[in-house]
C-alpha cells in the first residue's frame, strides 16, 4: 500500500508528462528500425530467422538500461524541492520508497515495451514459444528492470548533483549494450570480447529472450540462469537502495 | 509529560562542522515553542535532528515520551513538518496533495477527505480547491504545505521558518493559522524565524541559540527582565541625524550599547534615572538637535542582542 501511493504519485506526474515515455522509446526504436532495415536481408542470426525477432531482446535490454538505468535522477528533482524530506521523515518505510520507485520505472519501461513489440509485429517479429513465452520474457524483463533500477536509485546517493550520475550511466550504459549478444550470437563475438561477453549479466537475459522468441520449446536452463542470476542481483540492489536510503543525510 | 526533551545534544557533519554543540531545550505539549537564532545559529539541524532526518552524533531525544533513536517509527507517525522549501507537488491537485500525505500515515481515504474538509476551511483554502496547485501564490502554497502536515493529526507540527519569503499580509494570514493549530487542534508548535516580531506575538516559549547551543530559554515576558529596564530611546527630526548621533554616542562613557533604526537611536545605560539626564544635558552641549528623548521597556530584539553578546538577526519581520 504504501509503495502503491509513491507509485500513485509518481504516474500522476507521467500521464501529465508523456514526452518523458515518447523520449524514452524513441532510441530503441530508432534501432530496432535500423537492425531491422540493415540486417534484415541476411539473416546473420543464423537459421534465417527475421532479423527483427533475433534483435528485439537486444533492443528491450538496451530500453531497460536506458530507462531504469537513468530512473535514479527522479532522486535529485525530488530533493530539490521538499517532497524528498515530506517523505523521509514519515513513517513509510524505506523499503516501500524504493519499491515504489522501482514500480513506477516499471510501469514506464513496459509502456515502452509495448511500443516496440507492437512495432516488431508490424515487421514479422513473433514469439515462438507462444502465451507461455510472453508471460516467461514479462517476468524476466521485470526482474531485469528491477535490478536496473534499484541500482540506480542507489548509485544516485553516491552523487551531491546530477550530472556525474548521468555521466557515470552513460558510460555504462552503451558498453553493456554492445560488449553483450544483443547484436549478434555468442559463437560469432570475436575471441577477445567472448569473456567479457560472458561476464556480462544481461548477456544472459538477452539469450534466454531470444531463445524465447525465436523456439517453441524453451531452453530451462538458459532461462532458470538468466532468472535466477537478475533475481539475486535485484535482491542486492534492492537491499543496497534501502541501506543508501537509510544512511542518506545521516 | 513533555512533547519534546531535548539533553547535550551534539551533531558533527561528515566534514567536521559542529552545527549543535551540547543542546539542551524542554517543550511542553500544547505550547507554541519558538527558537530564535540567526542564520548559522544550528536550528534547521536541530529541526532536521528531531524530525529523524539527521541522526545526532551524541546526546539525548525524548519525544512524547519515546526514545527518538530507539522508536523512530512511532516519532515519526507522531509529528510532520512544513520545511524551509515548499513540499507540495505541484502536479497534484489540492485534494491529491493531501490524499498522498494522508496515505503515507496510513490513513483511509473516506478520513482524508473528512480531514481535508476541516483543514482547508480553517485554513483559508476552500475558495482554492479547484484551481491548480501550480497557479498558487506563495502565501497559499506555504498555507497549503501546513494542512497537508496537518492531516495526520500530528501531536507535534515543526516548522521551519515558516513565513521567510513572504508579504506582510500572507505573514499575518500565517500567524493566525499557527495560533489556531495550537488553540483549534490542541496541537504542539515547535517554531523557528529570525523574526522577532514573530517570535513575540506567537509563542508561549522562546528558546535563543547561538553557535549550535543554547542561551535562554523563557518566556517572552520573562526574557525582557533580562535587561532590566535601563533603555533610553532619543528621536530625531532628520533621517541623517540618527547615525551621527549614535556614532557620537558610542564614544560616551555612560552608553553599555547602543542600535539605531530610522530616526531613533535606543542606547543601553547602567541607571536610567541618573543618566537620562546627563545624556539629555550632553546632547545640548554637543548641538545635536533631537525631538524627544525617554526611557522604554526593552524590545525582544534588545534581549536578543543583549543575550548574545551584540549579535543582530539579519532581517526584521516588517
Amino acid at each position: 500500500m504504501e509503495a502503491l501511493n509513491i507509485l500513485w504519485r509518481n504516474q500522476k506526474w507521467r500521464l501529465q508528462n508523456p514526452a518523458t515515455l515518447i523520449m524514452t522509446s524513441i532510441q530503441p526504436l530508432f534501432w530496432l528500425l535500423l537492425f531491422s532495415t540493415m540486417f534484415g536481408s541476411k539473416a546473420v542470426a543464423g537459421g534465417g530467422q527475421n532479423y527483427t525477432a533475433f534483435s528485439l531482446p537486444g533492443i528491450l535490454v538496451m530500453l531497460v538500461l536506458t530507462s531504469a538505468g537513468i530512473s535514479g535522477i527522479a532522486n535529485y528533482s525530488m530533493k530539490t524541492g521538499g517532497i524528498y524530506y515530506r517523505v523521509y521523515i514519515s513513517p513509510v518505510k524505506r523499503s516501500s520508497i524504493v519499491l515504489g520507485h522501482i514500480l513506477d520505472v516499471a510501469v514506464a519501461a513496459f509502456v515502452s515495451i509495448a511500443i516496440l513489440s507492437a512495432l516488431s509485429l508490424l515487421l514479422g517479429a513473433t514469439v515462438a514459444s507462444g502465451i507461455a513465452g510472453v508471460l516467461l520474457i514479462i517476468l524476466l524483463l521485470v526482474l531485469t528492470i528491477a535490478f536496473v533500477a534499484g541500482l540506480s536509485y542507489a548509485i544516485s546517493f553516491l552523487f551531491r548533483d546530477e550530472n556525474p550520475f548521468i555521466a557515470l550511466v552513460n558510460t555504462f550504459v552503451m558498453p553493456l549494450f554492445f560488449v553483450s549478444t544483443a547484436l549478434m550470437p555468442y559463437d560469432q563475438v570475436p575471441g577477445g570480447f567472448k569473456i567479457a561477453v560472458l561476464i556480462n549479466p544481461f548477456t544472459h537475459v538477452i539469450n534466454s529472450l531470444r531463445n524465447l522468441m525465436l523456439n517453441a520449446t524453451p531452453d530451462w536452463g538458459l532461462y532458470l540462469l538468466a532468472a535466477g542470476l537478475m533475481a539475486a542481483l535485484t535482491v542486492l540492489s534492492f537491499l543496497l537502495a534501502v541501506r543508501c536510503l537509510q544512511k542518506d543525510e545521516k | 509529560m513533555d512533547a519534546i526533551s531535548v539533553k547535550k545534544l551534539t551533531k558533527t557533519y561528515a566534514r567536521g562542522k559542529t552545527a549543535l554543540n551540547e543542546l539542551s531545550l524542554t517543550v511542553k505539549e500544547g505550547e507554541i515553542f519558538t527558537l530564535l537564532g540567526p542564520n548559522g545559529a544550528g536550528k534547521s539541524t536541530l529541526i532536521n535532528t528531531l524530525t529523524t532526518f539527521l541522526a545526532p552524533t551524541s546526546g539525548e531525544v525524548t519525544i512524547l515520551g519515546k526514545n527518538l533513536a530507539r522508536e523512530q517509527t512511532y516519532v515519526r507517525s507522531q509529528m510532520a513538518c512544513v520545511a524551509q522549501r515548499v513540499s507540495i507537488d505541484d502536479h497534484l491537485s489540492l485534494q491529491e496533495n493531501m490524499l498522498f500525505q494522508g496515505r503515507l500515515f496510513h490513513m483511509a481515504k473516506a478520513d482524508i477527505l473528512k480531514r481535508t474538509d476541516t483543514l482547508t476551511e480553517a485554513f483559508g483554502l476552500k475558495e482554492y480547491m479547484k484551481d491548480r496547485v501550480a497557479t498558487y501564490s506563495g502565501g497559499i502554497k506555504r498555507r497549503l504545505d501546513i494542512a497537508m502536515s496537518m492531516i495526520s493529526f500530528p501531536k507535534i507540527l515543526f516548522l521551519d521558518e515558516p513565513t521567510v519569503g513572504l508579504d506582510i499580509e500572507s505573514r499575518q494570514i500565517l500567524w493566525d493559522a499557527v495560533k489556531r493549530i495550537k488553540n483549534d487542534f490542541g496541537t504542539t508548535v515547535f517554531l523557528t524565524t529570525h523574526y522577532l516580531e514573530e517570535a513575540d506575538i506567537l509563542s508561549d516559549t522562546i528558546c535563543i541559540m547561538k553557535e549550535g547551543h543554547e542561551l535562554v530559554q523563557d518566556t517572552p515576558q520573562s526574557l525582557r527582565q533580562y535587561t532590566s529596564q535601563n533603555l533610553i530611546r532619543m528621536s530625531f527630526n532628520k533621517p541623517d541625524m540618527a547615525p551621527k548621533a549614535a556614532k557620537l554616542l558610542q564614544q560616551h562613557p555612560l552608553v553599555r550599547g547602543l542600535r539605531c533604526e530610522e530616526q531613533e537611536v535606543y542606547v543601553q545605560v547602567q541607571n536610567c534615572d541618573r543618566d537620562f539626564m546627563a545624556l539629555n544635558r550632553w546632547l545640548s552641549e554637543q548641538n545635536i538637535t533631537f525631538s524627544g528623548i525617554e526611557t522604554v521597556s526593552p524590545s525582544l530584539e534588545d534581549v536578543f542582542i543583549a543575550i548574545t553578546g551584540g549579535t543582530r538577526l539579519e532581517s526584521s519581520a516588517s
